[in-house]
């Protein structure tokens, strides 16, 4: 964050917003009110203007200030406490975890929503978040260790609720308004709940912000200060996700308001945490105040609905992208597990094992499946050209593109020393998102080759605009992913909006995303086949560079290295993988964040054995996916490319699970 | 349809073909559940269909065959199964035209419109039929099918007639907070207009005919009745039940709030026949 | 290495003041001045680290940003004040970074390589634990791995920022030996940035010192090492006296 000039005051800015928010509500409210005292002249026994002001206009235009203030709170909580300016309260799953427990609850426990929608959603962010302390508890609770099990539990039971969204659409129709977070409301009794459940939080609160503002100082020096670190993170995090929670389960996910309000306020000036809160719950407020005011305005206009979730993270993200060049991202240690002995993997022991280990793993999954009367069975030779034309060109690009996609992977998270780097959130599959989407809505039905060609120039879209990027100056890669982060969240608005009208286009959307394989030819394998070999061949070149770039900027550039060419180069070769991959099978595997993690833990670490341990690892773990999809719910199958996120993810959870020794 | 209905239509199938005949009847899969019903009510039942897990549950009529095949679900349906079915021909809908090219390595397809925005009512259902019936060598019973079904409209307009019915707002309860309203080029509205009843919702709805709007719209101090289709989520009632907003509503306090049982909204003529019967029989219920 | 009334600011601050300069292409160079003096700014500048605002500096006759990157990593080796953690990488692995200059990001790590690599380990004396991490090692191991990783560059001038802040005695005189050794065997340069005045004078055969981004004494350590210079330096009050057995100038802080 850039060092706020002494004269700039928080609270001009609040005020501001403040103006503008109450405005815009007075704006929409002002005539059912005159006509209110109108009629108190002269009283009518049911009057359906005074009602709908009374108990949905009023209700909603406070809920709106209420939730925004909560979350924003939750988020400048957050922030502080994991040091991350991007921490917000969907970095931990917490929405997640709602999310997937309304989903489960609507389908196999309906009378339990009886209860209340609101109870099923706690229960869901409160179970996500025990999974995130319990995951880190072996790591000291260290504020990377959180941001990263909260973000591989977000994206599980993301992609398990997707997938019961795909199965069971009809019924869970409700899951796409509640995920896009709308304020409607029809009395005071959640706006009461929620103030309720607010207030519990507000002396806790009160209670942790002076610790709190030490971890301003680095964790050792905290601790020399008699702070006790880990249980001020722990309760900090609580009482963020109880925050968030809350807000979560009356009204559904609102989106980056809990992010932006925050940086907001520490842009205007806040410097301190104390004031940091304080403006960013004020902001925060008037900011959903603001919104959904403008909104019921402007609905008056269109017909279509319009859920306010999903507008705050259309307006939020082009803001975060805006942000971005003000934002310091300091660059962090990495912090990934270094293992205790050196096992030295030469190249060729990698690539021998994990391609025979590979094709062990392809004959398996070619063999062994279900015939019609759905029982299981090994095809025997009689049934070849049927294999051939049905299965093997599935299995082939599966594995292509997770080896590509595994590939990339690597590539990000060596350049940018992030661990949670991944070609899913470059933007590339982003991009080829939004122009497909684009085109859908534009154009109305597409045929197959005109949405890949849409998909191919978002995706190249994206290429351009990062090379323009690069060509600037040297680029900072953590702001490129970070880019490419609020990019992939617009996208997730734009589709959450089409889904919540319940538009059917948006169905075909979305199994487009989910990554499917079934209808694979044997040229269209052959082309993925042969897209992988030349570009993992390719990557194999800059192998050095990806032992040097982790050393930071200085020594690299000691040696000789160009930073600027090098990193661009190699993002570039990271977005062209990309691109390849998403055609095939989609944006949403997350195999790339979790290929080159699954060749760490094998003890693998030279560069070029990296590189070859990730495509085999990635091309192995969409095998695996793409058997599990074909087979697991038979004869339904399952969109390949969300069930590789699926086995996937437990995975990660596991590797996380595991003591780590810190250095 | 359950395993073991499958399991026996499946293994009848040689059998089937061996049967001597003249002119075999034409094996076709539907990838849409509109195409599916009418060619169940053309007595020329598919050999497989999408998503045939959930016909009872939300098509209902007509009950689905046994021995149908269930070919999971779009976006990627079963296309392994869907090969060693070998059917002769396989129907599509503009809805799932990006299965099409897959489709076409296994037999040929023809994707029939079954949604068309059309100055007359049920135009489009009775074009379906219409194709329908000239594809699968079953003209005659497609012109029936139209003459029974206009018959049953004209019957059932004319018991709405006698009943005098208030204008009917049709939704399906999405939560506790919102619901999606029906009107526009929608069948259901295309139904009413078959049979003589007014739609209390006029405002504007998508191309597809529906509006998903939160309850405080629906908000309004004429009397109407209020249609809920099933399923209703358990959560509804009782939170609907403490907002003053919803039981101060006229159509509320005057207790005009029915639920009927699930129609397919994009359906054809059967599934039309089916709304209508199942208005008009609840509507004259209401009314002795 | 010429340096042409060069100067960094950052705003309205001037971190190096217009210095003009030459640092001598053998010996050892001590840089030595106060904290804030310039002396990191401006050793990164010589490592090309970092662009002056103004002025230009010279290499071998040609302007630094004339230079190739690699070609130039051949040329002049860097040590910075904060070398990071090297997760995961083995000693061995690391300092055969320091031949990427030689050959690139695509040519063979050759026999001659491997040699230098070998070399640069054995006269660090981290040849014992070539094969650990350099994450799991103690401070004074972690600088020398770099410092050989640096030799391995084998550079014609070494740029060492703080190069002794983690060792200990016995450590820092042999480290301040070796880099002296180096340039009397190999016809090398080197330029240290020292905070311990007394190591400069005993193994420097010139110092430099740095005040507020200026240039405020250079010279040989026997003309360096008077009371009025030092204070001068660091605002303290110093006297000098002989050391005696090896009769160098040795400073102490008065009072």
């Amino acid at each position: 964050m850039t060092i706020p000039k002494a004269y700039r005051k928080p609270y001009i800015l609040a005020v501001a917003l403040a103006v503008l928010a109450l405005g815009t509500a007075i704006v929409l409210v002002a005539e059912p009110v005159r006509d209110l005292l109108a009629s108190r002249v002269n009283p009518e026994p049911y009057d359906i203007e005074r009602m709908v002001l009374l108990y949905a206009t009023l209700p909603r235009l406070s809920m709106a200030f209420l939730a925004g203030a909560a979350l924003a709170a939750s988020g400048a909580i957050l922030q502080q406490v994991l040091r991350n300016p991007l921490a917000s309260p969907t970095t931990l799953g917490i929405d997640a975890g709602a999310r997937l427990a309304i989903a489960v609850t609507t389908l196999f426990i309906p009378s339990l929503i009886g209860f209340g929608r609101d109870i099923v959603a706690l229960t869901g962010s409160a179970l996500s978040t025990l999974l995130v302390f319990f995951l880190v508890r072996r790591r000291g609770f260290s504020a990377l260790a959180i941001v990263l099990a909260g973000l591989v539990i977000g994206l599980y039971c993301g992609a398990a609720s997707a997938l019961l969204v795909l199965l069971k659409d009809r019924i869970l129709a409700s899951l796409f308004i509640w995920g896009s977070g709308s304020l409607s409301q029809q009395s005071w009794d959640p706006f009461l709940s929620l103030l309720g459940r607010l207030a519990l939080a507000v002396i806790p609160v009160l209670l942790i912000i002076r610790p709190l503002s030490l971890l301003d100082l680095d964790d050792d020096s905290v601790r020399a200060l008699g702070l006790p670190v880990k249980k001020l993170r722990v309760a900090a995090v609580a009482i963020a996700a109880a925050l968030s929670a809350f807000v979560t389960s009356a009204v559904g996910v609102i989106g980056f308001i809990g992010l932006v309000a925050p940086v907001i306020a520490r842009l205007s000036g806040a410097r301190r945490f104390g004031e940091r809160l304080w403006w960013s719950t004020v902001m925060g407020g008037c900011l959903l105040l603001l919104t959904d005011a403008t909104l019921q305005i402007l609905a008056g206009v269109t017909a279509e609905f319009v859920p306010t979730g999903a507008v705050t993270a259309v307006i939020g993200s082009p803001l975060l992208l805006l942000l971005l060049p003000r934002l310091k991202v300091a660059a962090r240690p990495s912090a990934t597990a270094t293992p205790q002995t050196a096992q030295a993997f030469s190249v060729s022991t990698v690539v021998i094992v994990g391609t025979l280990g590979f094709l062990l793993l392809v004959g398996l999954a070619v063999l062994a499946g279900r015939g019609p009367y759905g029982e299981w069975q090994i095809s025997s030779l009689a049934q070849l050209d049927y294999v051939i034309t049905w299965r093997l060109p599935r299995i082939v690009a599966a594995a292509s593109a997770g080896a590509l996609l595994g590939t990339a992977g690597l590539i990000l998270q060596r350049v940018t020393g992030n661990e949670m780097a991944s070609p899913e959130v470059l933007g590339v599959s982003a991009g080829a998102i939004l122009a497909v989407t684009l085109a859908l809505f534009v154009f109305g039905a597409l045929d197959v080759f005109w949405r890949d060609v849409a998909g191919m120039a978002g995706g190249i879209g994206v290429l351009g605009l990062l090379v323009t990027l690069g060509s600037r100056s040297s680029i900072s890669p953590e702001k490129v992913l970070l880019g490419g982060v609020a990019l992939s969240a617009l996208i997730d608005a734009v589709v959450g909006v089409l889904s919540a009208t319940g538009d059917p286009r948006a169905f075909l959307l979305l199994g487009w995303m989910s990554g499917t394989t079934g209808g694979t030819t044997v040229a269209g394998a052959l082309a993925a086949g042969l897209a992988a070999a030349v570009l993992i061949s390719v990557s194999v070149l800059p192998s050095r560079w990806l032992a040097i770039l982790p050393l930071g900027d200085s020594p690299a550039r000691a040696v000789g290295l160009s930073l600027g060419r090098s990193r661009f180069l190699l993002l570039f070769l990271a977005a062209v993988l990309t691109a390849a991959a998403t055609p095939i099978i989609g944006p949403l595997t997350f195999v790339g964040l979790m290929a080159p993690h699954i060749v760490q833990a094998a003890g693998i670490r030279r560069p070029l054995a990296c590189v070859f341990g990730s495509a085999i690892a990635g091309a192995g773990v969409m095998t695996v996916a793409d058997w599990v999809a074909r087979t697991a719910a038979y004869p339904v199958q399952l969109p390949t490319g969300l069930v590789a996120a699926m086995v996937g993810a437990p995975f990660l959870m596991i590797l996380l699970n595991r003591r780590v020794a810190t250095a | 349809m359950d395993r073991r209905q499958f399991v026996a239509s499946v293994a009848a199938l040689p059998f089937l073909q061996q049967r001597p005949r003249s002119n075999p009847p034409l094996r076709v899969a539907s990838m849409d559940w509109a195409l599916a019903e009418t060619m169940i009510a053309l007595g020329h039942d598919p050999i497989a269909i999408v998503a045939a897990a959930d016909w009872n549950r939300y098509v209902v009529e007509p009950p689905l065959p046994r021995g149908v095949a269930d070919l999971g679900l779009h976006p990627e349906i079963n296309f392994e199964l869907l090969a060693t079915l070998a059917p002769d021909l396989i129907l599509t809908s503009p809805f799932v035209q990006d299965l099409e090219p897959v489709l076409q390595r296994i037999a040929p397809v023809q994707r029939i419109s079954i949604f068309e925005k059309s100055a007359v009512p049920l135009a489009q259902p009775r074009e379906v039929t219409r194709v329908l019936g000239d594809s699968l060598g079953r003209t005659d019973a497609a012109r029936s099918l139209l003459a029974t079904a206009d018959q049953a409209f004209d019957g059932y307009r004319q018991r709405v007639r006698a009943l005098h019915p208030l204008p009917v707002l049709l939704v399906n309860f999405i939560d506790a907070r919102h619901v999606r309203v029906y009107g526009g080029a929608g069948l259901y509205q295309n139904v009413l207009d078959r049979i003589g009843i007014t739609n209390a919702w006029t405002r504007e709805t998508n191309y597809w005919g529906y509006s998903t709007v939160g309850i405080e719209t629906l908000a309004t101090d004429t009397d109407l009745r209020l249609i809920a289709f099933e399923p209703v989520p358990p959560d509804a009632q009782s939170t609907l039940a403490r907002s003053p907003l919803w039981s101060h509503l006229p159509f509320v306090r005057a207790g005009h709030v029915s639920v009927l049982p699930s129609v397919l909204m994009f359906g054809a003529i059967p599934s039309a026949l089916r709304f209508a019967r199942l208005l008009v029989g609840h509507l004259e219920r209401l009314s002795r | 290495m010429t340096l042409d009334d060069v100067s960094v600011s950052i705003g309205e601050t001037a971190i190096l003041k217009p210095l003009s300069l030459s640092v001598s292409s053998r010996g050892v160079t001590g840089l030595v001045g106060q904290n804030g003096s310039g002396k990191s700014t401006l050793l990164k500048l010589l490592a090309r680290q970092q662009m002056p605002s103004r002025g230009t500096i010279t290499f071998d006759g040609k302007p630094l940003h004339a230079w190739r990157d690699r070609e130039f990593a051949r040329a002049v080796a860097f040590l910075p004040q904060h070398t990071p953690l090297a997760t995961g990488l083995t000693v061995r692995e690391l300092v055969s970074l320091g031949r990427y200059p030689w050959h690139g990001a695509l040519g063979r790590f050759s026999d001659a390589d491997r040699q230098k690599v070998d070399e640069a380990m054995s006269l660090t004396s981290t040849a014992g634990v070539s094969e650990r991490f350099v994450d799991t090692l103690s401070g004074g191991e972690r600088q020398r791995a770099w410092l050989a990783m640096l030799i391995a560059q084998d550079a014609r001038l070494l740029l060492l920022d703080e190069p002794l802040s983690a060792l200990d005695v016995a450590h820092q005189l042999s480290v301040m030996a070796l880099v002296r050794r180096l340039t009397l065997e190999r016809d090398l340069a080197a330029l240290i940035v020292l905070h311990d005045i007394n190591l400069a004078a005993r193994y420097c055969d010139e110092i430099i010192a740095l005040k507020n981004g200026a240039l405020v004494a250079r010279g040989a350590p026997g003309d360096f090492m008077t009371p009025a210079r030092l204070e001068e330096i660091y605002d303290v009050e110093m006297d000098v006296f002989r050391h005696p057995e090896m009769g160098v100038p040795v400073a102490y802080v008065r009072s």
